[in-house]
């Protein structure tokens, strides 16, 4: 192996033993979603933010709450409502009769870990305020720019249930999730085991173990892993096959496609496999890292058809048939 | 040539016969032709040619309202062509005082009839009505030469004086030369058609001929069993080994092994990654052997391909050997299976 990457290895090795120890505290608590949370643990080590889609109850809260004591950083819940202002969410000038002066109420978004609940439900301009924090990491109120905490995440939630009086996010909005987890039920077995262990008597609680710093620190290693040009090809035939599939024969899918992935999708999925890579202690990206990210980077940005939509056909059914005709390097 | 008719008029007295017989004596010395007027006998006509068409014309001097024509339509005649010899009765006035014999066919040297034909038709001119008799009969030469026609004859009788005579044209010469080759404009259709229809018979046979080829070729292919068309593509990575191009020589390595996987285990194995692949070997239970090597070279190469990893000489030596020990033992069961199955 070349020197470099060698030595790379090695440091990955060294670097992500705590994630061991945070999957270990996170599996005290939650049982079973080891998708969300390698998901969760891609996007901290990314620096990007979360949508994450399911069904009420399947420990999304607990699981970001859990990340948060884990990690050692702030944390907080956001519900969104109709009747949510952006000053809420980001803070606003308050008249401080005492000193005859206005001061700065910080807003909940100053935090670590944000969790963004039924992000739908809140009309477009508090969406809006949440995404520019996302995008800018700065926020101003008045005249003031205060930057955000880092490491900062936005978990958003939607819920794909009860969408009557929803405002749902705008494509552009939604492209500023770096992933799109999809969540389902537990299995039978893990069912059972969240029924033992969540006893209301004694219930189960994660340690802190490590700094906020080391996902910091983890970060810029994550930049160091090696991407070979090949795996940089195979990343862009994916990412055109959902532009131009007739280009890479898949003339059927065509006309189910109104919009593929934007370059953002390129980035995401590069950053991810880097990621991911690291989850895996390797120094370098191999093509199951790309195919690993590859649904939750673009099941939100493959905009299918109205004729799609009449065939019943998803995002995720395009994305797999791309998957499958692409031919690894 | 000119051409003189003579017409007597009917109903003449002795006088102008005379006269008649004066000036057509006179004529005769003079060397034009030589009439003969005799009761009761045949009349000679001088036979002349128009040089317009170069036609020869025989015309008789009978009663002055009756004269016999006989002109062909080529005073030369190519061996390949066909004559046409009319021979044309005009009658000026009532036609109810003579009474006709029909005219046939005269006889002819170097010449054979071919067919015969008759028309009739009437007009009035300066008010008088002429009518005229027309008789065709057409000839093709038998040999090249001189060819002729002999004198035409026809009897009438003259019915107010109850008289008959005969009408006789002149002996007419007709050349025959050597047959004439179409010209190009008649023969141009038929030689374009003669070219097409070559070109499309050669081109018939030459799909043809491509086309079982082809199918040979094919029938040759699928007879030859996948492993030895892959351990053939093996051989040719050592060139990209010698050539220094390490990552390709990997990377074909890793593609001949995935097509390998493709066609005898029908796994989608080029659109897979290979711990994937690997997890669809031990899920289908393959032989422990080929789990083995496969992994073994599909890690080398995508270590190489996407780590920058320098493989050593035993590596390429051991990916190579594992590949084609694959490759080898699957050919062999197949040959072990063909003879089990013969047996």
């Amino acid at each position: 192996m070349h020197e470099d990457i060698q030595a790379l290895n090695e440091k990955i090795k060294k670097e992500s033993q705590f994630i061991k120890d945070i999957t270990n505290e996170i599996e005290k608590v939650i049982v079973g979603q080891k998708n969300m949370v390698e998901r969760l643990l891609i996007a901290l080590l990314s620096d990007g933010h979360l949508l994450l889609e399911g069904v009420p109850g399947l420990a999304k809260t607990l699981a970001i709450s859990t990340l948060s004591t884990i990690i050692k950083t702030k944390f907080q819940r956001i519900q969104f409502t109709p009747d949510l202002l952006p000053a809420d969410l980001v803070g606003t000038l308050i008249y401080n009769q005492q000193e005859a002066c206005f001061t700065t109420k910080k807003g909940p978004i100053f935090s670590n870990l944000i969790l963004a609940d039924e992000i739908n439900r809140a009309p477009a301009k508090v969406q809006s305020a949440l995404l520019e924090c996302m995008q800018e990491r700065q926020v101003t109120i008045g005249e003031n720019t205060f930057k955000m905490d880092e490491p900062f995440m936005v978990l958003a939630t939607q819920n794909p249930i009860e969408q009557h009086g929803t405002y749902p996010l705008p494509e552009a909005q939604v492209d500023r999730f770096m992933l799109k987890v999809v969540i389902g039920y537990p299995n039978k077995e893990e069912e059972k085991k969240i029924m033992e262990l969540h006893s209301p008597i004694n219930p189960p609680v994660a340690s802190p173990c490590i700094d906020p710093e080391a996902i910091l620190k983890a970060r810029k290693v994550v930049r160091e892993v090696y991407v070979d040009e090949k795996i940089e090809n195979y990343i862009l035939d994916i990412i055109f096959a959902t532009r131009y599939p007739e280009k890479y024969g898949l003339e059927e899918i065509k006309d189910l496609v109104s919009y593929g992935a934007s370059p953002r999708a390129s980035l995401y999925m590069k950053t991810t496999s880097c990621a991911h890579a690291f989850l895996m202690g390797r120094g370098y990206v191999t093509p199951e890292d790309v195919r690993a990210m590859a649904m939750d980077v673009l099941r939100h940005r493959v905009i299918v058809s109205y004729e799609a939509e009449a065939e019943e056909v998803s995002s995720e059914d395009i994305i797999r048939r791309i998957l499958g005709k692409i031919e690894v390097p | 040539m000119q051409q003189y008719i003579i017409i007597y008029k009917k109903g003449v007295n002795s006088m102008k016969k005379l006269l008649v017989i004066t000036i057509l004596l006179l004529m005769f010395s003079l060397g034009f032709s030589q009439d003969t007027l005799n009761e009761g006998t045949d009349s000679q006509a001088v036979g002349l040619s128009t040089p317009e068409d170069s036609s020869m014309l025989a015309s008789v001097p009978v009663w002055e309202d009756l004269t016999i024509k006989a002109f062909v339509n080529k005073d030369s005649l190519p061996e390949n062509d066909t004559l046409l010899l009319t021979v044309q009765v005009e009658l000026i006035g009532n036609p109810d005082i003579y009474e006709f014999s029909e005219v046939e066919p005269p006889e002819v040297s170097h010449l054979d009839l071919i067919s015969s034909a008759s028309r009739n038709r009437s007009e009035v001119k300066n008010g008088k009505t002429l009518m005229y008799k027309e008789y065709l009969f057409y000839y093709n030469p038998i040999s090249m030469g001189m060819a002729y026609i002999n004198p035409v004859n026809l009897k009438y009788k003259h019915i107010p004086l109850d008289k008959t005579r005969t009408l006789q044209t002149s002996r007419i010469g007709i050349k025959v030369t050597e047959p004439l080759i179409p010209n190009d404009k008649s023969i141009l259709p038929l030689i374009m058609l003669i070219v097409v229809a070559f070109t499309a018979g050669a081109a018939i046979l030459i799909w043809v001929y491509f086309r079982n080829k082809k199918r040979k070729s094919i029938e040759v292919e699928e007879s030859k069993p996948m492993e030895e068309e892959l351990l053939t593509e093996l051989k040719g990575t050592k060139k990209l080994l010698e050539a220094g191009d390490i990552s390709d020589y990997f990377g074909s390595i890793s593609q001949i092994t995935r097509r390998y996987l493709r066609e005898a285990l029908g796994i989608e194995a080029m659109g897979i990654p290979t711990k994937e692949l690997i997890g669809k070997l031990e899920e289908l239970n393959v032989d422990d052997k080929l789990l083995d090597r496969t992994q073994r070279v599909l890690t080398v190469c995508d270590m190489v391909r996407f780590a920058r990893h320098e493989a050593t000489q035993l590596e390429k030596d051991d990916v190579y050997m594992n590949l084609e020990m694959v490759l080898t033992e699957s050919l062999m069961n197949k040959s072990d299976e063909n003879r089990k199955n013969e047996t």
